[in-house]
């Protein structure tokens, strides 16, 4: 009892990356460490995201069994956190498309050209909650498109890169559609309140 | 509500992990990722071989008809070099570039820069390297295979692109000079001359100082055996070939 104890502690050490390391060796029993650290992340995102979808939760363990069976494609040389996203992304996306309940353009000419005004900067603590807040209480009414974005830097906190690395969009769209993002929450939070 | 929810959680796990168990959920091979890479890989390197061909194929073909020097004869060369592009082949290439920059971001980071970037720099590579190609005569060696056999799509590639600008337009050598211009016996055409009629309208690139045995590219409005001609411009037989075989529109 006692040696398993301190065996799931040290596992609960290792960083995210080794556990995937470990994983991908064979040792299956971990992913459920993993699925513990990510679990709570990806159903706030599924939920946020898909706002009206009952089955979000069941898309976001959807998301996690994919997560294992591409686990082999993950580098462990780079950060886990946005891949696990990454194909959290692919699952609600395709979950979006599936039911046409919002309109996704298959191309978007955000991502043609830079934007180069689209650079990132600090947010105060106090500037990022309080944007959450508004966010939480008007993301519904949001473009997809725009949604995302919001969600992954205010309320899952990832920068720019990770943000352009789980969206496969240019890192200057990121910045430009948070932006727009920002302006269009605002007119729709006027309107609600 | 705390406890609740620990319990929920370790249901979806559990769920998880015994789906995992059964072998309801396999993990996918390392190998199954490697041959994937390796599948685009070689995509990508077929598609950039195809793309390099192509472009290399448009710049021979347009030197080998002469097309690129009609832009120097004004206007009017220049609506027949836009006319006679061959714009399937660029159709094709920019496909396959397009295809290219697709396949990239399969695999790289590619996909953090706009668009505009890497299309420009995949462009640049495809023309890069046809520059390079072009050095090498293989285009000459294939067209000259395609005229004297009939080699399954080779011939038809060769034969259908790289004619000399069709309408309106005449390579022929300078039998004799005139009051008003020159006779030209056409290139492709035996037994025939042609009446040139040059005015001062009349674009010379080369300058006006053509003589009797050279040969010469025009363009202008034809009338039966007379030709007004728009631009008269030199052609060199060295660089410019005709294709080993019957023009598919004969100057009429």
């Amino acid at each position: 009892m006692d040696t398993n104890n301190q065996s799931i502690s040290a596992d609960s050490q290792l960083t995210d990356e080794e556990l995937a390391k470990k994983i991908q060796a064979g040792d299956s029993e971990l992913f459920s460490v993993l699925v513990s650290r990510y679990e709570g992340k990806i159903k706030r995102y599924a939920k946020k995201f898909l706002f009206n979808y009952e089955d979000a939760e069941d898309l976001a363990q959807q998301a996690f069994l994919k997560t294992y069976i591409n686990i082999n494609s993950f580098d462990s040389q780079r950060k886990f956190s946005p891949w696990v996203y990454r194909i959290a992304h692919n699952e609600f996306i395709n979950a979006i498309k599936k039911r046409k309940r919002e309109p996704l353009p298959f191309f978007d000419a955000d991502t043609i050209f830079p934007h180069p005004l689209a650079k990132e900067n600090p947010l105060k603590d106090s500037e990022r909650a309080e944007i959450s807040r508004v966010i939480n209480q008007c993301l519904g009414q949001l473009n997809a498109k725009y949604r995302e974005p919001l969600i992954l830097y205010y309320l899952e906190n990832f920068d720019y890169n990770e943000i352009a690395d789980i969206m496969r969009i240019p890192v200057s769209t990121v910045g430009v559609r948070l932006r727009r993002g920002k302006e269009k929450l605002k007119i729709l939070c006027e309107k609600i309140n | 509500m705390d406890e609740n929810n620990k319990i929920s959680k370790q249901t979806a796990i559990r769920e998880i992990l015994e789906k995992i168990k059964s072998g309801k959920v396999k993990m996918k091979s390392r190998s199954y990722f490697m041959l994937e890479t390796a599948a685009i890989i070689f995509g990508i390197i077929f598609i950039l071989g195809l793309a390099v061909f192509l472009s290399s194929a448009i710049h021979f073909f347009l030197h080998a008809s002469g097309l690129w020097m009609l832009p120097g004869l004004g206007f009017a060369g220049l609506k027949i070099f836009f006319l006679n592009l061959p714009w399937d082949l660029i159709a094709v290439m920019l496909i396959s570039g397009i295809g290219l920059s697709i396949l990239i971001k399969q695999i790289s980071s590619a996909y953090r820069q706009p668009i505009i970037y890497w299309l420009a720099a995949v462009f640049a590579v495809i023309f890069s390297l046809s520059i390079i190609f072009v050095q090498y005569p293989l285009h000459q060696k294939l067209r000259a295979l395609s005229g004297n056999k009939n080699v399954p799509l080779i011939s038809s590639f060769y034969q259908f692109h790289g004619q000399p600008p069709c309408a309106a337009s005449l390579i022929g050598e300078i039998a004799s000079t005139t009051e008003y211009g020159f006779i030209v016996a056409p290139a492709n055409e035996q037994d025939k001359e042609y009446n040139i009629i040059v005015s001062p309208k009349t674009n010379f690139p080369d300058g006006r100082k053509i003589k009797k045995g050279e040969t010469i590219l025009i363009i202008g409005n034809k009338k039966e055996k007379n030709i007004k001609a728009m631009g008269i411009k030199k052609f060199d037989p060295d660089e410019i070939s005709l294709p080993p075989f019957p023009a598919s529109c004969p100057i009429k």
